[in-house]
């Protein structure tokens, strides 16, 4: 018996109908409690390629313009649907917070870079603090200036990276259709501070809960 | 008025025609997003390498940027010379 291969964590069943999925298989949705798993029938797990994402990914976005809230699911995640509605009945409640946290809602992404440009006027760090974190915590503050500006940003998440010049990258969640005024504001900021690359909309991947239950 | 604006522009389309558009999805769909299945398909290396390699086209694009500026300044050192105009 094939296992099911979830795309996407729903708020809703998607209106006209959920269409195909990577391997050209009809998608269908999966009920559980209040949540809506959009999921497709296979024998295996895809294999990681260049195709296999972006055709999972185009499947995300056409849900994500077909429902209010999504919360996409990571690559090659092929289980059981007893496994799977055991999962999210688990994790109910959970994952029904993270939908409500990105209804209506967008990922933008940005990437900074660390090299060169130093922190304007740094604030008296933490003594606690190393110098990376120190560093991460003045350009943060820098970044706050986007939130303050038009108040788009709804929720943050932030990952640092040891490699640079790129030192973090900052996911943004936006109000659907803020896409353009939120590039504007980082441009405003950016004037300033430079070394920002800005990217979305994306569907909300960096707001998804990721801890198994 | 001010070009630098333009420049983000340029910034953003340079970025988004080069491999990047491709590592973004990469950074959304394989270490992102709920996680339902135990079998973690990217191990820590693979997270790096996925930032490594972003961070070496980021560099290209700052350096693209850099290059591009210099270039408006010698451009216009009178003023009202167009760009790209080709030399008589």
């Amino acid at each position: 018996m094939s296992d099911v291969y979830v795309y996407a964590l729903l708020g809703e069943a998607p209106r006209p109908d959920a269409g195909a999925g990577l391997c050209a298989e009809p998608l269908r949705v999966v009920r559980v409690g209040d949540l809506v798993a959009a999921v497709g029938e296979m024998a295996e797990r895809p294999q990681v390629s260049e195709a296999t994402l972006r055709a999972h990914d185009a499947v995300v976005r056409r849900l994500a313009g077909a429902v209010d809230a999504i919360l996409p699911v990571r690559f090659g995640s092929l289980l059981s649907e007893s496994g799977l509605a055991d999962l999210l009945t688990a994790r109910g409640r959970e994952l029904s917070e993270a939908l409500a946290l990105v209804a209506g809602r967008e990922q933008m992404t940005l990437r900074l870079l660390g090299a060169a440009t130093p922190p304007t006027a740094p604030a008296p760090p933490p003594d606690d603090l190393g110098p990376g974190a120190r560093y991460l915590a003045a350009r943060r503050a820098e970044w706050r200036r986007v939130r303050e500006a038009p108040e788009l940003v709804r929720a943050e998440r932030v990952t640092r990276h040891d490699t640079p010049p790129l030192i973090a990258s900052v996911y943004h969640l936006i109000d659907r259709g803020a896409g353009a005024a939120y590039l504007t504001a980082v441009e405003r900021v950016a004037l300033a501070a430079a070394r920002v690359v800005a990217t979305g909309p994306w569907p909300p991947y960096a707001f998804a809960p990721e801890a198994l239950g | 008025m001010s070009r630098r604006p333009l420049t983000r522009d340029e910034a953003r389309a340079i970025f988004a025609t080069t491999d990047s558009s491709l590592l973004e999805v990469i950074d959304n769909l394989l270490t992102k997003g709920v996680v339902l299945s135990g079998d973690v398909v990217l191990g820590i290396g693979g997270v790096d390498l996925i930032y490594a390699r972003l961070s070496v086209l980021l560099c290209a694009v700052d350096r693209l940027l850099e290059v591009q500026d210099e270039m408006r300044k010698d451009s216009r050192p009178q003023g009202g010379h167009p760009q790209g105009r080709p030399r008589q």
